[in-house]
């Protein structure tokens, strides 16, 4: 048993789509990452991205160093993506990604942070994560939730956490 | 935009390929674990053998060394989160001595004067009195229940006031290894409820019960009370934690009753972990604790009621203001995201 809510990883491909209104699946991402915020908000989900994607989106593909350490020690909340806690990627990380049998580096390195951080649903737009035992947002369908029992168990009062910055 | 259903619906994976199929096996789990049930073996030989840790100091070394087994690999962020937790939780404590410390005292003013609060005896008695329709409790208790011999209610009320000194550590601790989130949560409250508490020393320096019936204090407000707090502990074979005891005891603030802080930790554990706990009869069964906790206080003459009433009271506050914060901190991040993509929150959000 988990004390913390059910995570959710924003995955790069469902990032990029959040963040950029002229993507093609933006409309219907933001209606499930709407619905997300609720729930978020409810604290029955916690929303989490690799450190490596999200700060791609918040600083771009070339930040100075200067705003990588900034970023590093403290993610500013804001935006778009203001609920979404980093899961700080490190060198073992990066070392058991190499290991893994993917070619893709970033799917690789999803998996790992998703295994290391136990974290089991994501929110994505390629088909590849749904092949290793994740759930996957259904983008499709706004429809009734499944929310079991031992997942929401406890979080009612189970508050926000400014410092949530796993690594 | 977003339904005011509970969407999104996660569909369950087609196949079965178990993420630890094809990430490789992080070898320091297995480690981490062996550490932390070495060192759980090694604690409860030390508590057998060498007794109860109660000094501050040594409980940081012994937090810290668990610590240490349970974030072995992993990676050096989290490792300096943790040393910044660490300060911030020595600074606490710091704080927290020198604080309690300025109720004996008085506080100084830029150095020029002190400004030192009157001692409370009798109010604080007068209000338990009141309570109690002109009995003192304390004296009560010890009149009907105290003996020359030790005997089985001797030994838990004992043990129940001796868990004040690891059980709130024991609790950060674990909630350290298991999840920071959790972790900061707890923390959050405990250290506004010490705040509040040092606050309170200072401007209501508070005789406790056995003071007020001292003759060595000259207050002598009902017959003198037995105060040996440790006595129960000593007969269950918890004895050679006596001399720490005794200068942890030396050490403390006589007159930082108000409020009791051994009430109030043993009510902030068990209300941290309530949300979690399902069954009715088990929270109850739970909040048992810190009603024991606060009968044996007054049984060994070592409060009033009123501290320990107290000292819930501000625990209480503390849940509600954070509950408040955090709920507050999530919907701004919500509508900070909502605004940025234009969408519109579910109409009623009011939690439980």
């Amino acid at each position: 048993m988990s004390l913390d809510p059910p995570k959710v990883m924003l995955d790069a491909s469902f990032l990029a789509a959040i963040t950029d209104p002229s993507h093609p699946r933006h409309g219907e991402c933001a209606a499930a990452y709407g619905a997300m915020l609720d729930r978020y908000e409810r604290d029955e989900l916690l929303l989490v991205a690799v450190g490596d994607h999200l700060r791609d989106v918040d600083l771009g593909t070339e930040p100075t160093t200067l705003q990588r350490i900034g970023w590093f020690v403290r993610r500013p909340h804001l935006g778009p993506l203001a609920p979404v806690d980093p899961l700080y990627v490190g060198y073992q990380h990066r070392r058991a990604a190499r290991d893994t049998k993917v070619d893709d580096p970033d799917l690789s390195l999803t998996l790992v942070m998703c295994e290391r951080h136990k974290v089991r649903r994501v929110a994505t737009l390629t088909d590849s994560l749904q092949q290793y035992g994740l759930q996957v947002v259904d983008l499709t369908t706004p429809a009734d939730v499944e929310t079991s029992g031992s997942e929401t168990a406890g979080n009612e009062t189970a508050g926000n956490d400014d410092d949530h910055q796993a690594g | 935009m977003s339904t005011a259903t509970d969407a999104p619906t996660f569909v369950p994976p087609s196949t079965r390929i178990g993420l630890f199929e094809v990430v490789p096996f992080e070898w320091f789990r297995p480690v981490r674990l062996g550490l932390m049930i070495t060192y759980l073996i090694g604690y409860l030989w030390w508590l057998k053998n060498r007794g109860l840790t109660v000094d501050r100091v040594s409980v940081a070394i012994a937090v810290g060394i668990f610590l240490v087994c349970a974030f072995v690999g992993k990676s050096w962020r989290t490792w300096g989160v943790l040393l910044i937790d660490c300060v911030a939780y020595c600074a606490m404590w710091v704080a927290y001595e020198k604080t309690r410390g300025a109720a004996d005292d008085g506080v100084s003013v830029l150095g020029l004067f002190r400004v030192k609060f009157p001692l409370q005896v009798e109010s604080i008695r007068n209000i338990d009195r009141w309570m109690f329709l002109g009995h003192d409790p304390n004296d009560v208790l010890q009149r009907h229940f105290w003996g020359r011999t030790v005997r089985w209610y001797d030994e838990v009320a004992s043990a129940t006031y001796m868990t004040h000194f690891v059980f709130p550590m024991i609790v950060m601790a674990v909630l350290w290894a298991v999840s920071h989130r959790q972790w900061t949560r707890f923390m959050k409250r405990f250290a506004t409820l010490i705040a509040v508490a040092c606050l309170m020393f200072v401007a209501l320096p508070t005789a406790p019960p056995w003071m007020a019936s001292s003759r060595k204090y000259h207050y002598q407000l009902f017959p003198e009370l037995h105060r040996n707090a440790g006595r129960g502990f000593y007969q269950l074979g918890f004895d050679s934690f006596r001399d720490g005891y005794k200068l942890a005891l030396s050490n403390g603030n006589g007159v930082a009753a108000m409020p009791s802080l051994h009430a109030s930790f043993a009510l902030i554990v068990p209300a941290f972990f309530l949300p979690w706990i399902t069954p009715r009869w088990l929270k109850a069964l739970v909040l048992v604790f810190p009603v024991m906790m606060l009968t044996s206080l007054v049984y060994l003459g070592e409060h009033w009621v009123i501290d320990g009433l107290v000292g819930w009271a501000i625990t209480g506050c503390t849940f509600w203001f954070w509950n408040r914060m955090e709920r507050r901190g999530r919907r701004t991040r919500a509508e900070r995201a909502r605004s940025a993509l234009d969408l519109h929150s579910e109409p009623e959000l009011e939690p439980a």
